[in-house]
């Protein structure tokens, strides 16, 4: 057909298809993830297919990597060029991304009037600025909680899950003298990435000890509160109240002992809950606030998102960013993933279906402090992984708390240097 | 009685020789074990429910067979485009290698030209180069060819990784053939793809055997490639798959087990059915004849 055209009339329709407005052309966008790896179940396809049907000048590619894999994709795809335009991001990668220059300032964003969410409704951690902007927004949150398994306490003479340090080393001590293959609690310092040892159970107990490591931007790890959860640490270790084996221990295996229903005690997420009541009905189970020693602080964990700096779809990036975060598609989104919503906004609708494990933690942490200092700490994830190597040498007995503290300490400030 | 009739060092020498040969059949015992339990250890996963997998003591055999994980992934569509995806790719990196490969091969073994032992070299030299360090380059070349995210961007990878053994394997295959027969070929008046074809390939059977293997299971093996050079759920291969079932927060361990166990199967029975070559061929592609 097309050699019987005259040319002119070819020319005709090339041109007026280039001077069509580019909003008539439909924006290809992509949204780099692995939230899709953790739910299984089409959740993040059917959500695509929702927008797009709401925006059909947008069309969005899910691209979804496994957890492991999502920081040096980001990396790598930027340096190449073929970075998506959507991001999903993880707090502790941030510093690292902006060194790179990967991240788009959302402050213009956030401030427009026609936004479906109100910024100030959104769950504050991630929003905090850095260099003076704000660099991504919440999808949901996960605060840390302990996981108990209420008939290894009640075996091991206790009515309640502990609510204090001292309770909580009692317990796990008690629940490990059980035998038969029961450990207390875990403590997941493998080497092996993602197990993110330190950061999924030292830092919970150090905000519930109201210690920090970081002094603003700086690292400060070798204050007297790190040292003092370090002895924590420890005295569990030496009471035989820890499992065996931390050092190859990953946040994988902690969780699936837990489920198997051979520890007391797991400091995780809360999101773990839906797993573990899922996979282990017959586990006699709750949660609680991790026992503090003081404070009522507890870590926040969430999934947040970005737009890349180099997109050349800023906009449609953004009209879908602002589609996840309305409260009708979060509260979705907090429910597919059982995890609290990054826009308070939606609370109330997930409240009201929530399973009993979700009100929990709503009721047990509606008036603590969330914490999160991985978003600014300079080299996060290299810094873990120096955590990790000291505790491991501390729980070996080869430094003392204080050594492990001031090793870490002056290993990090080199790092940064 | 026969002991008793045979001189003393000839018994000695049977006793010995039954003591070497307990002594090898208990190593070989050992070594299968070690190389078998993992494999057995997975199919015994793949059948237990989670809460069995971390039970203590550890047992091979579950109560009861959970066939769960196989359920799931077998009534997953996305897992079925993965193997349909490593096939595809596994053939045509494998047809490809053979061919390009044995005509290479066939170069070098029988032809002598300008800068041949150089080439020769060349092709070893590139084996020596570890992967992850060309990830980068390779990366920037299939974007610039547009076969990012494309099957043909992994075919064509994994081919600058197989071809070098393809080449080096048939090379040293075909050298094991006497020259006789291409000249009593070329004096029945065969042209010298004429030789390759109906004189040399059918006596180097075993060796392009053994190679097809060895090619496949580069390319049904590979991740770090796979991962990296593609990006939709539609262009990832099995072991991609199995990855993103380690997730944030725990592992899909019956999931996981029952398509690494699916995932293996085609491999295992291909093995099964040619070893017998693949034995021979890399023995007979290891010498110059």
């Amino acid at each position: 057909m097309t050699r019987h055209l005259p040319a002119w009339a070819l020319a005709a329709a090339t041109s007026a298809a280039a001077l069509m407005p580019a909003s008539l052309h439909a924006a290809e966008i992509e949204w780099l993830q692995w939230f899709a790896a953790e739910n299984t179940g089409g959740f993040y396809e059917e959500l695509v297919a929702d927008f797009e049907a709401q925006h059909p000048d947008i069309t969005v590619k899910l691209v979804t990597q496994p957890f492991g894999k999502v920081r040096e994709s980001i990396v790598t795809d930027n340096a190449i060029g073929v970075g998506s335009d959507v991001l999903g991001l993880n707090m502790p990668w941030t510093t690292e991304f902006l060194e790179i220059g990967i991240l788009e300032p959302l402050d213009d964003y956030l401030a427009r009037d026609d936004n479906s969410f109100e910024t100030d409704q959104l769950v504050e951690a991630p929003l905090g600025k850095i260099d003076g902007k704000t660099w991504m927004v919440p999808l949901n949150a996960f605060p840390f909680v302990m996981h108990v398994n209420m008939g290894l306490v009640e075996q091991a003479g206790f009515d309640a899950p502990p609510s204090s340090w001292d309770a909580l080393a009692e317990q796990a001590a008690a629940i490990s003298a059980l035998g038969d293959g029961t450990s207390g609690l875990g403590m997941p310092f493998s080497s092996q990435p993602p197990s993110n040892g330190p950061i999924l159970t030292f830092l919970p107990l150090l905000y519930a000890n109201g210690g920090r490591i970081m002094d603003g931007t700086t690292p400060d790890f070798d204050n007297p509160k790190v040292v003092e959860t370090l002895e924590f640490l420890q005295q569990l270790e030496q009471s035989g109240a820890l499992a065996p084996g931390a050092a190859s221990r990953t946040g994988g295996v902690d969780l699936e002992e837990f489920i198997a229903g051979r520890t007391g005690f797991l400091i995780s997420p809360g999101v773990h809950s839906s797993s573990i009541t899922s996979r282990n009905p017959e586990l006699d189970y709750t949660l609680v606030r991790v026992p503090s020693n003081g404070a009522e602080a507890y870590r926040v964990h969430g999934w947040e998102i970005g737009i890349s700096a180099d997109s050349d779809n800023k906009e449609a990036a953004w009209t879908f960013v602002d589609y996840l975060l309305s409260p009708e598609v979060n509260a979705r989104v907090a429910k597919a993933s059982n995890a609290l919503p990054g826009n308070l906004a939606a609370l109330d609708t997930v409240r009201a279906d929530a399973d009993a494990t979700l009100v929990k933690q709503m009721d047990i942490l509606s008036g603590d402090t969330p914490v999160e200092e991985m978003r600014q700490s300079p080299k996060a994830a290299a810094s873990w992984s120096l955590m990790t190597e000291e505790l491991q040498s501390m729980l070996r007995g080869d430094q003392t708390p204080a050594e492990a503290a001031s090793a870490v300490q002056a290993r990090w400030m080199d790092l940064i240097q | 009685m026969t002991d008793a009739a045979a001189p003393r060092h000839v018994v000695d020498e049977e006793r010995q020789r039954r003591w070497r040969q307990a002594a090898i059949y208990a190593a070989l015992a050992l070594v299968t074990f070690v190389m078998v339990f993992p494999v057995l250890w997975m199919i015994s996963v793949s059948l237990k429910p989670t809460t069995e997998t971390f039970s203590l003591p550890p047992r091979l055999l579950p109560d009861d067979l959970h066939w769960g994980g196989y359920a799931k992934v077998l009534t997953d569509p996305k897992f079925r485009t993965f193997l349909l995806n490593s096939y595809l790719v596994g053939l045509a990196v494998t047809g490809l290698s053979l061919v390009i490969g044995t005509l290479a091969a066939f170069g070098f073994s029988r032809y002598r030209f300008f800068g041949d032992r150089v080439a020769k070299l060349f092709v070893i030299t590139t084996q020596m180069v570890p992967t992850i360090t060309l990830l980068i380059p390779y990366f920037g070349v299939i974007v610039f060819l547009g076969l990012y995210d494309t099957l043909w961007g992994l075919v064509l990878t994994y081919l600058t990784f197989s071809l070098p053994y393809a080449i080096i394997m048939m090379n040293g295959y075909l050298d094991t053939i006497p020259k006789d027969f291409d000249e009593a070929a070329t004096i029945d008046g065969c042209t010298p793809l004429g030789v390759l074809v109906r004189v040399l390939l059918p006596v180097a059977l075993p060796g392009i055997i053994s190679t097809a293997v060895y090619t496949f299971l580069l390319a049904w093996n590979e991740f770090l490639f796979a991962l990296a050079l593609t990006r939709s759920m539609d262009m990832r291969t099995v072991p991609v798959g199995i990855s993103m079932m380690v997730g944030e927060f725990g592992l899909k361990w019956d999931e996981m087990m029952a398509f690494s166990v699916i995932g293996s199967l085609p491999v295992l029975i291909l093995f099964m059915l040619v070893q017998r070559f693949v034995v021979s061929g890399l023995a007979a592609g290891g010498v110059k004849g």
